[in-house]
């Protein structure tokens, strides 16, 4: 009980102290430099009308290969700790009805064209390849969900996740060879706001989109495997 | 064209292949790192003779100059700490060859390359966004790590380290948004020149939150208590990479963000403090154990307290004694963490006790053992004693006796559990323990790569010359945050 007192009264201090130095902090106020420079020259430099995408993809690109790499960790990671610790309890459930199998049939190849949508016009409109992965793993979810049969193929999700990786990587040796600088757009801006323009931004959301895709499937597959047996 | 940016390209590229490889050969995965990291030092050596010429290569991503992108500053600080990684990455792999890796074997590999990337990363980069980026990435492999070998023990450390760890990384991430919110920059030469501007009380928020989230990783004292347990239960390839490699990348981190960004006159103090508490905490706690790895991990903790208290100084002399000695300690202790494997392969217990007598079981891997131990000592002739001497003569220069007196009182602990330590290794007395034991002559390749360690320890210590005017170099960068500032905002910009 004191504990958790005193836990609490010092979590009020290091909360007041810094409350009240973020206070000081403009927020909203105005663009900073380096933002107000994003937006006016994001068309005009990659050819992409998206600002958000550009920022992610190129000016700041390398941490978005960094943050590839963080989703890729906490997948493998997981994998690495789960495998081999699969419980052998038997779950009574309930099965899924025929309407929740027949319509995920129907539902699933939906999910699958929408999420490429997203991750292939990500230079255009809201989304990109993050988003775009998640949208197709949501697919596999609802048929891990509704057809207790069904297993994804772990081997062709490993090759993709690897290719995938590998692609991003190779893209950015081949901007290094060409221009000199990794990840550098060697391929023409093209017209803004045409499907293919912005240079290597939709290339890049492509792959993301597939290797966040299969990596995200992987990853439900694992979690799917260790809680239940089938 | 070589560039820096290999160093993280080649290793990023060569993890998402591994399970490629593998279907080629079921084997083959085992050989990767080694393949990597044979290349990336290849690439560092080849960046040197154009380092010299020109004092530092800042490569810019995208073609976007910085602050509106992200470069690499492949300077003589930098450079240097990334020779430690590599160096000690490269002896792992070799380590690795016949070590039995933990099950899913593909999986250990693809996280071994990703934690040497990660801390390659942070040492590497310019900007202080980038680098939280590449401690996440340094971070959640070794919490995966930590765990991987799936009994009671790891899962628990694994699970502190995580607790701790992410702890660690969001308090980094809120300490650089302060740092974002007012100035509006993540580059670290742009913010250093700018740091005037802040407002003095946020800025201090924000070095704390900083010291302590980077802390977590340089094994500082208040958030170091996943050391021991981490360090017990991690495979000891992995050991080695901690000790080696992630908090080496800490303390790069730490030294980097507090003299080029923060300027560090009114932060000196607290390096200090937390130094040396984390000095003695360490070398006190290392006494009373029993289990040689724990034992190790709180030498660590030790050591990486002697490094801060270094920086904390603020003098050229002990500021290159730090850096000498973060190079010493990572290879001395990825020595005796390789050593102690091979000793206790076959025994399965770790403890002293169990350990007894193995100098005259496994004869060459102990006097290996002795060789880190004395050079982590500080012994003459061993190339810690230079960084010691180095940081003790810099602590007086710059009057602060009573730390450098209290410094000497834990080498002073640390000669009592050490001799001890050798006592029982070398005693007449054979554990019976060791009846199973697997004998050295298994590990060939494991005994040649610990051998060419030792070779480059007592190298050094005999003839420390050359590798210390590179660091007095890096000393200097390090030192005069103006030069740093000038060379990357400045003309040196490809």
């Amino acid at each position: 009980m004191i504990r958790k007192l005193f836990v609490l009264f010092l979590l009020v201090i290091v909360g007041f102290f810094l409350a009240s130095v973020v206070v000081s902090v403009p927020f909203g106020a105005e663009k900073t430099i380096v933002g107000r420079y994003y937006l006016n020259n994001t068309i005009g430099e990659t050819g992409g009308v998206n600002a958000v995408t550009s920022i992610v993809v190129l000016y700041r690109g390398f941490d978005t290969l960094g943050e590839v790499t963080v989703l890729f960790l906490a997948a493998t990671g997981l994998a690495a700790i789960l495998a081999n610790t699969r419980e052998k309890r038997k779950k009574h459930k309930e099965k899924p009805s025929l309407i929740m199998r027949v319509g995920t049939d129907y539902l699933f190849p939906a999910a699958i064209v929408f999420g490429s949508y997203i991750f292939l016009h990500g230079h255009l409109t809201p989304g990109g390849g993050f988003p775009g992965g998640v949208v197709i793993a949501s697919g596999f979810l609802m048929l891990f969900l509704a057809q207790w049969h069904y297993k994804a193929d772990e081997l062709w999700l490993k090759v993709i996740e690897s290719l995938a990786g590998m692609t991003y990587v190779l893209i950015g040796l081949i901007g290094l060879w060409k221009l000199g600088t990794f990840l550098g757009n060697f391929l023409g801006k093209g017209t803004p706001n045409m499907l293919l323009s912005a240079g290597i931004i939709p290339l890049i959301y492509i792959v993301i989109g597939i290797k966040v895709g299969s990596e995200m499937t992987g990853l439900l597959q694992n979690l799917r495997e260790t809680t239940e047996n089938e | 064209m070589v560039s820096p940016i290999l160093l993280i390209a080649i290793p990023l590229f060569m993890a998402f292949s591994v399970p490629l490889w593998g279907l080629i050969w079921k084997k083959l995965p085992r050989y990767i790192p080694f393949a990597t990291f044979g290349m990336t030092i290849a690439v560092l050596v080849s960046l040197l003779p154009q380092l010299w010429a020109k004092g530092v290569i800042s490569v810019v991503i995208a073609g976007v100059k910085p602050p509106f992108g992200i470069n690499l500053v492949f300077g003589p600080f930098g450079a240097f700490f990334a020779l430690i990684i590599q160096i000690v990455a490269l002896a792992a792999s070799i380590y690795l060859f016949e070590y039995e890796p933990p099950e899913p074997a593909e999986k250990f590999y693809m996280l071994f390359i990703l934690v040497v990337l990660g801390a390659t990363g942070m040492v590497l980069t310019g900007d202080i966004f980038n680098m939280f980026v590449f401690l996440e990435i340094t971070s959640i492999s070794s919490y995966a790590l930590t765990a991987i070998r799936k009994d009671g023990h790891s899962a628990e450390a694994g699970f502190k380290y995580l607790l701790l760890g992410s702890l660690g990384s969001t308090l980094f991430l809120f300490g650089i948004a302060l740092i974002y919110g007012s100035l509006g920059t993540l580059n670290m030469a742009d913010i250093g020149a700018r740091i005037g501007e802040m407002n003095p009380n946020l800025l201090a928020a924000a070095v704390i939150l900083i010291l302590i989230g980077m802390g977590v990783e340089a094994e500082m004292l208040p958030v170091n208590g996943w050391v021991p347990d981490a360090y017990q239960a991690a495979p000891v390839p992995v050991v080695s990479i901690f000790s080696g490699v992630v908090a080496k990348a800490g303390i790069y981190a730490l030294a980097r963000i507090l003299y080029t960004i923060i300027g560090l006159e009114s932060y000196a103090s607290l390096l200090l403090i937390f130094g040396i508490l984390t000095l003695l905490a360490g070398e006190l706690a290392a006494l009373r154990q029993k289990d040689v790895r724990r034992l190790l991990a709180y030498s660590s903790i030790g050591q990486m307290g002697l490094i801060m208290l270094a920086f904390g100084t603020v003098g050229f002399t002990a500021v290159i004694g730090g850096i000498f000695h973060a190079f010493n300690h990572a290879l001395a202790k990825a020595l005796m963490f390789f050593a102690l494997g091979i000793m206790a392969a076959g025994v399965g217990k770790w403890d002293m006790d169990s350990l007894e007598g193995i100098g005259r079981v496994k004869p060459y891997t102990t006097l290996l053992f002795t060789i880190g131990l004395l050079s982590t000592l500080g012994l003459p002739m061993f190339s810690g004693f230079w960084s010691k001497l180095l940081i003790i003569i810099g602590m007086v220069n710059a009057k602060y006796t009573v730390y450098a007196s209290l410094a000497l009182f834990g080498s002073a602990v640390e000669v009592v559990y050490f001799a001890r330590l050798l006592g029982k290794f070398y005693s007449s007395k054979i554990s019976n323990n060791l009846k199973d034991a697997i004998p050295e002559s298994k590990k060939i390749f494991s005994l040649l790569g610990m051998t060419f360690i030792a070779i480059f320890i007592l190298a050094v210590g005999i003839y420390p010359d050359a590798l210390v005017k590179w660091i007095a170099q890096g000393a200097y960068i390090l030192l005069n945050k103006a030069t740093y500032i000038g060379m990357i905002i400045g003309g040196a910009i490809q």
